[in-house]
């Protein structure tokens, strides 16, 4: 277990959790945040770190099937959660449906959104598989694009979810979570 | 970063959490944590213990001698989840749904959080303040219960002591109609006003409304419509809203500046969004 907060005998714990499906054990101190801690002590650089302030979403990723803005979470309250953070939800070989969607339709500028707009989106087509634009909008109301691209962010929901509708219809595999 | 050597404690009932508190050189609470954990991160807010209390069981929704007794850690989430809550109190719903920050944060931020850090410029102060709420409040000593009217004492200020725990609110059920609005400058932004009213059946059978306007002051102002209201016919005839700019008035002190707008066109804007938020009312009514 590697400790990056450099500071000497800081209060501490263990904090074991289930990320990206694979169980990982790892140290962090009292005070450290959720982003920090799958940052750099699980060394998932996918979830980005804007605000730390609760307003940006460029954090967002799945504590326990729910949606969070890590910097907000204290690393030690998820020991024995279940996470799930952008580097588990596709590859860049297999892009997972959602993802597929943005790239098409050029749903992002410099990405620094993007992990964040994906966790908004995944949850939104997860409880409703055929949403309004405007219901699109609300999902995502949690998550600044400060290139402003949210026309195409929105697009690539409204696909994301024709293609689910559409691998529904004919019983192929689209898996949201 | 949060700089501070902290120590993190998640106590698992509320004996336990307020024994911390009265023990802990210097506590912080946390309910949530979307408002304390920023601050803490800007060095806002120093201390040398986080008492996390997520795992306190104080995030409890249920009937309780005729009220609803919402627990202090309840989410958002958890507030739009519950039929109790829902059946009982509908305007949490309302409040609830137009929470700032999105999903993320209604999955994370409790209403005894909003109410403990006392923002004029938040959503919870209106509503609480219109509905009346009891605010039940423990410490090692026992317990006891805070009126609406005591609770807000002033910007982020309430009757809340050092090592006190809000433990819950209770609200009162069944009223004949509710009606919630909220301006604001852009879906990200805190509310510049807010308005929240409701129009119920007292215990002697008269028909009662009240109306309660968030941001404008530094404690929400309530304002008294019960003679608009047409006993008979149980339904609330709004004044015109010159009228009720004159009502506001004189229960108005100090306005509420802050960096999204100045205490005058909080005033200014305060009828407006009254009228529109008895409008709402009525049409729930109807």
């Amino acid at each position: 277990m590697t400790n990056s907060d450099a500071e000497p005998d800081l209060p501490g714990r263990a904090i074991t959790v289930t990320v990206n499906g694979r169980r990982r054990t790892a140290w962090c101190a009292d005070r450290t945040l959720l982003a920090q801690f799958v940052r750099q002590e699980l060394n998932l650089p996918g979830t980005h770190v804007g605000c730390m302030n609760g307003d940006c979403g460029a954090c967002t990723l799945r504590v326990d099937g729910q949606i969070f803005k890590s910097c907000l979470v204290f690393a030690a309250s998820v020991n024995g959660a279940e996470i799930t953070t952008v580097d588990g939800i596709g590859t860049p070989e297999a892009l997972h449906p959602v993802q597929q969607a943005f790239w098409d339709a050029d749903a992002f500028q410099c990405g620094f959104c993007t992990p964040g707009h994906l966790f908004a989106a995944l949850d939104l087509l997860d409880e409703n598989p055929d949403p309004t634009e405007e219901e699109i909008r609300y999902a995502l109301s949690g998550n600044l694009c400060r290139c402003t691209g949210y026309q195409q962010i929105i697009e690539a929901v409204q696909a994301a979810a024709r293609a689910a509708q559409m691998a529904s219809t004919h019983q192929l595999p689209f898996d949201t979570t | 970063m949060i700089r501070d050597r902290l120590r993190y404690h998640a106590p698992s009932d509320v004996k336990t959490a307020c024994e911390l508190l009265s023990t802990l050189p210097s506590p912080l609470v946390i309910g949530g944590g979307t408002i304390v954990t920023p601050r803490m991160n800007r060095g806002e807010q120093r201390g040398t213990d986080a008492v996390h209390l997520s795992r306190a069981g104080m995030d409890g929704i249920e009937l309780k001698n005729g009220k609803l007794r919402l627990g202090a850690t309840s989410t958002y989430t958890q507030v739009l989840g519950s039929d109790v809550a829902r059946n009982a109190v509908p305007i949490l719903r309302t409040v609830s749904n137009g929470i700032t920050g999105g999903r993320q944060l209604r999955n994370q931020a409790t209403v005894g959080g909003a109410a403990s850090y006392a923002n004029p410029a938040s959503d919870m102060p209106a509503v609480l303040a219109v509905l009346q709420a009891e605010f039940v409040v423990a410490n090692t000593d026992g317990y006891r219960s805070i009126p609406a009217s005591d609770y807000f004492q002033g910007p982020f200020r309430t009757a809340l002591r050092p090592r006190d725990l809000l433990v819950g609110m209770d609200l009162p059920t069944h009223d004949l109609a509710h009606g919630y609005v909220k301006f604001k400058l852009s879906e990200s932004s805190w509310p510049i006003v807010t308005g929240a009213a409701r129009i119920w059946r007292d215990t002697s059978g008269r028909v009662r409304a009240h109306l309660a306007l968030g941001a404008v002051a530094p404690t929400p102002v309530v304002v008294d419509l019960t003679e608009f209201v047409n006993q008979s016919a149980a339904q609330l005839v709004p004044p015109a809203k010159e009228e009720l700019a004159d009502l506001i008035d004189t229960r108005l002190g100090d306005t509420w500046t802050d960096e999204l707008a100045p205490g005058d066109y909080r005033r200014a804007i305060a009828a407006t969004i009254g009228i529109r938020t008895l409008n709402k009312l009525n049409k729930e009514a109807s």
